[in-house]
Order: structure tokens, then sequence, then C-alpha cells
């Protein structure tokens, strides 16, 4: 099958103060569509900085991620960053799914129809009008899943999706991910320094170290 | 287009529900509309008539010339600060990058929080005036067509320093000189708590490539002297340029901070 995604040579260097840190060194992937590829590797190992690369919020200082546009005609991506304050405390966990809902073009049927069912499925729905500022953390984590999935996206990049999640969550959020990429042929990553928590649900498994792809499983 | 409408649909409801959830800070920040109207009510009771000879020509009195001084400024302060301010929040909530990685072109949100800040801000310029009239009782004679062209203008200039001050933001994080240099420099010689004919004549020089001088000047003639488009074509004109020019600055200014910030990795630091 044709790659859906393809990194050739990716090199970042984040400079700062005279020093230099080179997060990525030389990446090379060719992942094809329907996948779901964990990215495994320690602290510091250059997993977030790939992601950010393909999600468009890192420019690397050489090589290039191409999307097949074929297979994507319109690439939407779905980003959910280590960081679980990327939510809006002050509005409720419904008003921050219609906020993105809109953001990312949908209709407000089907913002509220998709937001009702993905909050039932992680047990989010009694706290659907509580404001976010309020939730767990563990609830937050789960309500940044479901805004990151909200729209469909075609490619979903998913950093470290379990922080501060408990077993159920887990198993919960692996169950979506299987789903997710099998049913409709989406590529899924899933960058983690556990590899316990992606358990058996990845098509294969790249081991990052020191910005080094080290192996390929 | 589509898209567009449905991002600052999003906005202004999202901004809404924030401010409504800070209630207190809400209700004091319009009662400051309040107190700045008073303050200089009273002052100009202080100047009397001879503040009225060096407003000659702009306003009937000194009471009238700065309140439209200062409401048609609101316009300048709000699209100067609000993008910049915007990604400031977002910085420090997180949002930024999730907000980016949506695959809206972000010089397009940046205009989707302009449109919100252009109507938040004329609301407040029609609170000033509506108060100055009611409370206040100065007199206007109001050309609408040439009032709104203005206004226009002027909110478009200063969402292009908005824009300016936003790629600042984007690279700097809490420094701002586009905001901290307008702000100065138009509060002082752009004609809004007191006519430029009172500064020495070498500053005379230096407001005549303010835009903030077109802008207050050409409001207090549609406002008070009815002055149709036509008759303030030479200051519309002039507004027009300012806009393109500075629009355009602040469009290609922003552009070039996103990219330094995606090749530095700033984008989720603050």
């Amino acid at each position: 099958m044709k790659h859906a995604i393809k990194i050739i040579d990716l090199t970042k260097i984040f400079r700062s103060n005279g020093r230099s840190v080179r997060a990525l060194s030389n990446i090379n992937l060719s992942i094809e569509n329907g996948q779901i590829v964990g990215l495994v590797g320690a602290n510091g190992a250059g997993k977030t900085t790939l992601l950010k690369i393909i999600a468009g919020l890192l420019i690397p200082d050489s090589g290039s991620v191409k999307i097949n546009k074929n297979i994507y005609l319109a690439p939407r991506i779905g980003w959910l960053p280590a960081d679980s304050r990327c939510l809006h405390w002050r509005l409720t966990g419904l008003q921050n799914l219609v906020f993105f809902g809109r953001f990312y073009g949908m209709s407000e049927k089907n913002i509220t129809e998709r937001a009702n069912y993905l909050m039932s499925k992680f047990g989010l729905e009694n706290s659907r009008d509580a404001l976010t500022g309020l939730y767990s953390s563990g609830m937050r984590q789960k309500l940044n899943i479901i805004r990151s999935i909200l729209h469909e996206p075609q490619i979903l990049l998913f950093d470290e999706p379990f922080i501060s999640m408990d077993e159920d969550g887990i198993e919960l959020t692996n169950e979506l991910i299987q789903n997710y990429s099998g049913k409709n042929n989406r590529l899924v990553f899933v960058a983690t320094a556990r590899e316990k928590q992606i358990g058996n649900i990845v098509d294969r498994v790249t081991y990052m170290g020191k910005g080094r792809i080290v192996n390929n499983v | 287009m589509f898209r567009f409408l449905k991002i600052t649909k999003a906005l202004i409801v999202r901004e809404f529900l924030i401010d409504k959830s800070y209630k207190s800070s809400f209700i004091f920040s319009q009662l400051n509309i309040i107190f700045t109207i008073m303050l200089f009510f009273f002052i100009s009771k202080l100047i009397g008539q001879s503040g009225t000879s060096f407003v000659k020509g702009s306003a009937d009195n000194y009471f009238s010339f700065v309140l439209i001084g200062i409401a048609s400024s609101s316009i300048i302060w709000a699209g100067l600060q609000t993008i910049p301010n915007y990604i400031r929040n977002e910085q420090l909530t997180g949002t930024l990058e999730v907000v980016l990685a949506s695959s809206v072109k972000p010089s397009s949100i940046a205009y989707a929080i302009a449109i919100n800040t252009m109507i938040y801000s004329f609301f407040m310029f029609l609170l000033y005036v509506i108060l100055g009239v009611i409370s206040f009782g100065i007199k206007l004679n109001i050309n609408f067509p040439s009032l709104l062209l203005i206004l226009l203008m002027t909110a478009a200039y200063s969402t292009g320093f908005g824009l300016m001050g936003g790629g600042f933001i984007l690279i700097f994080k809490k420094w701002n000189p586009i905001s901290w240099i307008i702000t100065n420099v138009f509060r002082l010689l752009g004609g809004v708590y007191f006519p430029i004919a009172v500064l020495p004549k070498w500053l005379h020089k230096v407001s005549d490539f303010l835009p903030i001088t077109y802008s207050l000047s050409a409001a207090r003639k549609s406002m008070f002297y009815a002055q149709s488009i036509l008759d303030m074509k030479e200051e519309l004109i002039i507004l027009l340029i300012f806009s393109i020019l500075i629009c355009s600055g602040g469009h290609v200014f922003f552009n070039w901070s996103l990219k330094k910030a995606k090749l530095k990795g700033l984008l989720a630091s603050y």
C-alpha cells in the first residue's frame, strides 16, 4: 500500500542562550494508512518534537513530512498535547467542545451529537455542565481526548494520552484508538514513555532515543 | 468564508461566556467609562472658556472635544491590544497549539479576533457617546456614513498594529513594544485629550504622520458638523492609505513571527 505519511531525513535542533540541543537526527519513517504507530522512548527522546512537526507546530531545520494527498484529500489533524491545561477552565466541558467544534468547522447539530456521544462513552455525561476547572486531572485528559477526535480527523497525534488516567481510562482510550483507526482506515500515532500502556493495540512500534530511531518493530 | 464566520462566532461566544463568568470584573470595567467621563467633565469645568478657543473648529467646547477623542481612541486601544492579549492568554492556558493545529490559517484566526474586538469596541464607543449626550448634554450633528467609514478604517489600522503586537508576543511572550509605543505616542501627540495646536510646532509635524490624528479630526467633523465623505475626502484617503499599509505590514510581520516561533519551538512556551 502507498504510504500515508513519509518522513524524510528530519532533523531539529533547538538553540537557546548559545547552547544547542539536537532533538531529532535524520528521522526517516514511512507509515501506511490505517496504522496505529506507537512512539516509545524515555523523556527527551524526541517523540513530542516529531509529533509537533507532523502537526505543523514546529518547522524542522532540515528534512520534510509528506502527507499523501491521494489518501488525505483534506488532511485534518487531531492533536492531543501532553499538556492537560489545553482547555478553557472557565467554560464547562460541553462549552469547550462546542467552541472547538465550531473552530473545526463542524455543524452545530454534529457538534452536539458527537459531544454527547463521546462524553457518555468516557463517563463524563454527568459533568457536561460543570466547569472544566473543577474536573479532576484524569477527567480533563478524557475531555482533551474527546476534543481531539471530535471532528473525526484523518490523522490522530496523541502525545502521552494516558497522563493522570486510571486503569479504566487507559483501557477505554486504547479501545477508542483501536476502533478509531480500524473501522475508518485512519492513522494514529501514540507517543508514550511506558510501552506497557499501549498494550498490543499498535501495529508497529518505533523506539526512539536521543532524537534518533533506535528500532522499528 | 463560512469557516471564517464559524470561527468568529466561536470566539465571540467563548469571550462572552468567559467574561460573564467574571461578573464583577465585567461590571466594573463598564463602570470605568462613567468615571472617565466624569473626570473630564470636571476638568472641562476648570478649563472653562479658555479651552473652547483651543478646540474651535473641532468641537463646541473642551468637554465635547475630549469625549469624542476618548470614545474614538477606545477603538484604537481595543484593536491594538486584543490580538496580543488573546495570544498571551492562549499561551498561558495552553490552548494556542491546539488552536493552531486546527488547520485554520493563523491570520484568519487573528482577523476573527479583530472582528470580535470591533464589535466590542463599537459598543464601547456608543456607550461613551450615549452617556455624553444623555447625562452631560453634549450636542451632536452626525453624518452617519462618514462616521461609520472613519470608525471602520480606524479599526482596520489598529488591527494592523494589533497583528504586529501579536507577532511580538509570539516570540517575546510578555514584551510588546508596539502596544507601548503606539499607546504613548498616540495619547501624547494624537489629539485625544487636547488639540494638537497646544503642542510645540515641531511636534505638529510628528502628529501629521500619525493615523490617529486623521481619525480623531475626521470623527469630530462628522459628529459635530455632519461633514460628509466628500467634505473630508483628503483625510479619508490618508486614513485609507494608513489602513492598507499598516494592515499589510501587520499581516506580513505576524506570519513572519509565527514562522520564527515554529522554527525556535516557542509556541508552547510562555
